[in-house]
């Protein structure tokens, strides 16, 4: 168990109601949990406490087992620790080149500048940004490479845990794909934690192992995809949906065919489909 | 509406000392005819050229080559700007980027207050625009108050409240959540149908394809595709090559088509699908 949210819960200054409510789960090794929630759920509120950003006003979190809002740890460890990338963070590239302004993390950890580079040259490495494009300018870059770009400059500082707010948003299929195999391989080879907040229910149902599900500040579902998807309703209620293919599955099953609903992928649709056809 | 003829625009890099050193073109003779009250879809994946051609309708850039007529206008003759750009709003990616004012109505009153409209009549406008976007019992609220969807929904109803014959909306969905989507494409398709403003939509999201009556799939600066969204998604290989997938029902009927399942080609709605099992009997 790497973190335990305990507890905790937020009210920003100029609201009444609390934006966070009493939250609490844990993250563990090795897992991608993906958070989805409608437009002013809690979302991004939860992450930056995630990253000790915001301070919940009451509750705590524990990483390794030490209170990270306790007056004795330093919340500079936490940080370097649990990596955050914000939405479209392309825009917050600001080196003349993309290898300085990946060097730029380690470094301000307090890494020499010889130590910055192998970490950086690292970084690089397993987003797959290919070495010509190291010492060009990141504005000269694609969407996607400057996105793979910024998500390296966190990478760098080695996290354990790396949060990403929409990371695919404006990346074309493809770029969607790559990115999000990115974030598997990382899972898989470095056994990163990776918190994953997504408005695209295809890619949770394809990637996630857990999902949570916010609701006004609170945590509505916190299950696997396919139990969380079974909750078509609820979360269509919550201006969410489940995945195309689910959805698809759910109204074959309205007019009469007997098919699985909890299908989420075209493979298994497949399947369910054949099955009517009385093959398969 | 919209008529571009042989287009070309090139993105020119110097070095330090102002030789030119490499130049990408970004549209590549591009040929484009937009009918009055036409749905385009326009597909293509990052970088390849879409949003630089969408900026040539508005007059944001002009052409290297080739010409750009916007409504009869040419977008190289300086004096017509204003015109262009009052008769072809672009909607842009980020909500947060777009709206300036600190109460909705404000915002949306601001386009036709610049164009020198007379104050009855924009606040006419106003209503107007807002009720066809649905955000009308929203107009005293502070635009940061709203979610990404209605803040593009009040982006939309600005540009509505200055009378233009078309919009361009530049990924306009990319940021929002499924709900949000939705709530943009309806209003979209609402003001395409009942106000026949012409829609010009880039998106990365095929089943907004669906809404289009004519979609144009562009590669490396050129139109490589054209066609009904049926046509074009019946042709998945092709568009796999591209960088781009077809919607998921439209794949799911492909993988079983595959596999011997007589189902005709390009399905691409859940009713579609639907009358298919029912027409073989299986439901």
């Amino acid at each position: 168990m790497r973190m335990i949210v305990d507890h905790i819960s937020y009210t920003y200054k100029e609201n009444k109601k609390p934006t966070i409510q009493d939250v609490s789960f844990e993250i563990k090794e090795k897992e991608i949990l993906t958070i989805i929630g409608q437009t002013g759920s809690g979302k991004s509120t939860l992450i930056q406490q995630m990253n000790g950003l915001l301070r919940p006003d009451t509750g705590t979190i524990y990483y390794h087992g030490k209170d990270v809002f306790d007056k004795d740890y330093h919340l500079r460890d936490l940080r370097s620790k649990v990596g955050l990338v914000f939405q479209y963070p392309e825009y917050q590239l600001f080196e003349s080149d993309v290898f300085s302004d990946v060097c730029f993390g380690p470094k301000n950890q307090g890494m020499s500048k010889k130590q910055a580079e192998l970490k950086a040259f690292a970084a690089l490495r397993m987003v797959g940004v290919p070495e010509e494009l190291f010492y060009v300018s990141p504005f000269e870059l694609s969407g996607g490479q400057k996105r793979r770009v910024a998500i390296a400059g966190v990478l760098a500082m080695e996290p354990e845990i790396l949060i990403l707010d929409e990371p695919a948003a404006g990346l074309d299929p493809q770029g969607r794909k790559e990115l999000l195999s990115m974030l598997v391989k990382l899972k898989e080879e470095k056994n990163m934690s990776i918190v994953l907040v997504s408005h695209s229910m295809d890619d949770v149902a394809e990637y996630a192992e857990r999902v949570m599900v916010l609701r006004d500040g609170k945590i509505a579902y916190l299950d696997t995809p396919k139990n969380v998807f079974s909750h078509k309703e609820e979360l269509e209620a919550m201006g969410l949906s489940v995945p195309q293919i689910t959805h698809l599955m759910y109204s074959v099953r309205a007019a009469g065919g007997m098919v699985d609903v909890n299908c989420h992928t075209i493979a298994e649709a497949k399947e369910a489909i054949l099955k009517l056809y009385g093959r398969g | 509406m919209i008529k571009i003829k042989n287009l070309v625009h090139e993105y020119i890099r110097r070095d330090e000392n102002d030789e030119v050193t490499d130049i990408t073109k970004a549209i590549d003779d591009v040929n484009i005819e937009v009918e009055k009250g036409q749905f385009v879809a326009i597909l293509g994946h990052n970088g390849s050229g879409k949003s630089t051609l969408a900026k040539h309708i508005n007059a944001l850039l002009y052409p290297g080559e080739g010409s750009v007529m916007v409504d009869g206008k040419d977008t190289r003759n300086t004096e017509n700007i204003w015109e262009i750009r009052q008769s072809a709003g672009m909607v842009f990616q980020n909500p947060d980027n777009q709206i300036i004012a600190t109460v909705v109505e404000e915002d949306v009153g601001f386009g036709p207050e610049n164009l020198g409209v007379a104050p009855e009549e924009i606040w006419q406008r106003v209503e107007n625009s807002l009720k066809s976007v649905g955000m009308w019992k929203y107009r005293k609220d502070s635009p940061n108050k709203l979610s990404g969807g209605q803040k593009q929904r009040v982006a939309i109803a600005g540009i509505m409240a200055m009378h233009p014959k078309c919009i361009i909306l530049d990924e306009a969905t990319a940021m929002l959540d499924p709900k949000g989507r939705l709530e943009v494409m309806e209003s979209v398709k609402k003001l395409n149908e009942v106000e026949k403003i012409t829609v010009l939509h880039i998106t990365h999201y095929m089943e907004e394809v669906i809404y289009a009556d004519h979609v144009i799939v562009m590669d490396q600066g050129k139109v490589v595709m054209e066609g009904s969204p049926r046509e074009i998604f019946s042709r998945v290989e092709e568009l796999g090559r591209l960088h781009l997938e077809v919607p998921k029902i439209t794949r799911l009927a492909y993988e079983l088509q595959k596999e011997g399942v007589p189902l005709k080609n390009g399905i691409l709605t859940e009713e579609e699908f639907i009358k298919e099992l029912k027409s073989a009997g299986v439901v």
